[in-house]
């Protein structure tokens, strides 16, 4: 499986899916002219992600820990709509078994982008960490 | 009768003066596309002179520019025929900012969206962000790539009610003006 690398633009997020690491990160701003074009392919890629942890965990007994990081600065009511589908598909792998944690990072002035972290994490069963930017 | 180069300069004068009086520091009229969004996006984010009330005021009000556009680009009518410009301005005094928008909307529309904002306007802080939780949740996306988060979030962000209007202009044409005041 290939890793997921988008350059960030004024409007798009630098998106990281590496299946070697298994560090995957999204950061920068989000809105999209087209949010389904942009999101649907790292959902997809998620989707298949799943069968790379299930062939780790079967034939290895390898419990793999993945960390997925979002560092935003900013997202609009379409990606944050998004951003739940990828989260609620950690979810999914989370109570599926499988060593999942959400990084959710926040610049220290910026209390609304750590209460939307706090809102996304009262909805779901994935750990989340909290961490202010240095 | 069209207006002489010396009847501009004069109405141009007095554009200035309303505009600074009333602290109306951007404005626009025309179709507002997805560039012309992106264009006016750009020049709020780069904006340091008029957003004088600190970063995270900056933020809140940057987040009401953005839904508020979006929402007139996806929504507003435009007709290839005959030019139907969607307005769009910002002013502000001492502690609050001002974002407004107006767009024509088709007749029939407009029932089930003053319903709509009816009822989300009368809902608390907590009742709002269930409904947007609810959304996010289990909501759907539109084929206009919407959810209808976006009015919820200025609703969240504005710390109050929407104060909104709908003009009728003709047969199945009215003007949709909406106010949104974010505390700065």
């Amino acid at each position: 499986m290939e890793a997921l690398l988008i350059e960030a633009t004024e409007f798009t997020p630098k998106v990281s899916l590496d299946p070697v690491t298994h560090r995957f990160g999204i950061s920068g701003d989000s809105r999209p002219e087209n949010a389904g074009k942009f999101y649907q392919p790292l959902l997809a890629w998620l989707a298949q992600y799943e069968s790379v942890l299930y062939f780790q965990k079967t034939n290895y007994n390898q419990q793999q820990k993945v960390i997925f990081e979002f560092r935003l600065e900013y997202f609009n009511s379409i990606s944050a709509k998004y951003i739940m589908e990828i989260l609620s598909l950690l979810d999914k792998f989370f109570k599926g078994g499988y060593d999942i944690q959400v990084k959710w990072c926040y610049d220290s002035m910026d209390n609304d982008m750590k209460e939307s972290g706090e809102d996304f994490a009262k909805l779901l069963t994935v750990p989340f960490e909290f961490s202010v930017n240095s | 009768m069209p207006m002489t180069t010396s009847d501009k300069t004069i109405f141009v004068n007095e554009l200035y003066n309303i505009m600074s009086e009333n602290q109306i520091f951007m404005t626009y009229l025309g179709d507002i596309t997805p560039d012309i969004t992106n264009s006016l996006i750009k020049a709020v984010k780069y904006d340091n002179s008029n957003f004088t009330h600190g970063p995270a005021a900056k933020k809140k009000i940057y987040k009401v520019i953005v839904e508020s556009l979006e929402n007139v680009c996806k929504h507003a009518v435009r007709l290839e025929k005959e030019l139907r410009p969607a307005i769009f301005l910002i002013g502000k005094n001492e502690d609050a900012y001002h974002v407004i928008t107006g767009n024509y909307l088709y007749q029939e529309e407009i029932p089930p969206f003053n319903k709509l904002l009816g009822e989300i306007n009368t809902l608390s802080r907590e009742e709002i962000k269930a409904r947007y939780n609810n959304i996010l949740l289990n909501g759907e996306i539109s084929d206009k790539d919407g959810a209808g988060l976006g009015l919820l979030d200025i609703l969240l962000k504005s710390n109050g009610k929407l104060d909104y209007e709908f003009i009728h202009i003709q047969d199945n044409l009215s003007f949709y003006v909406l106010k949104v005041k974010v505390d700065a």
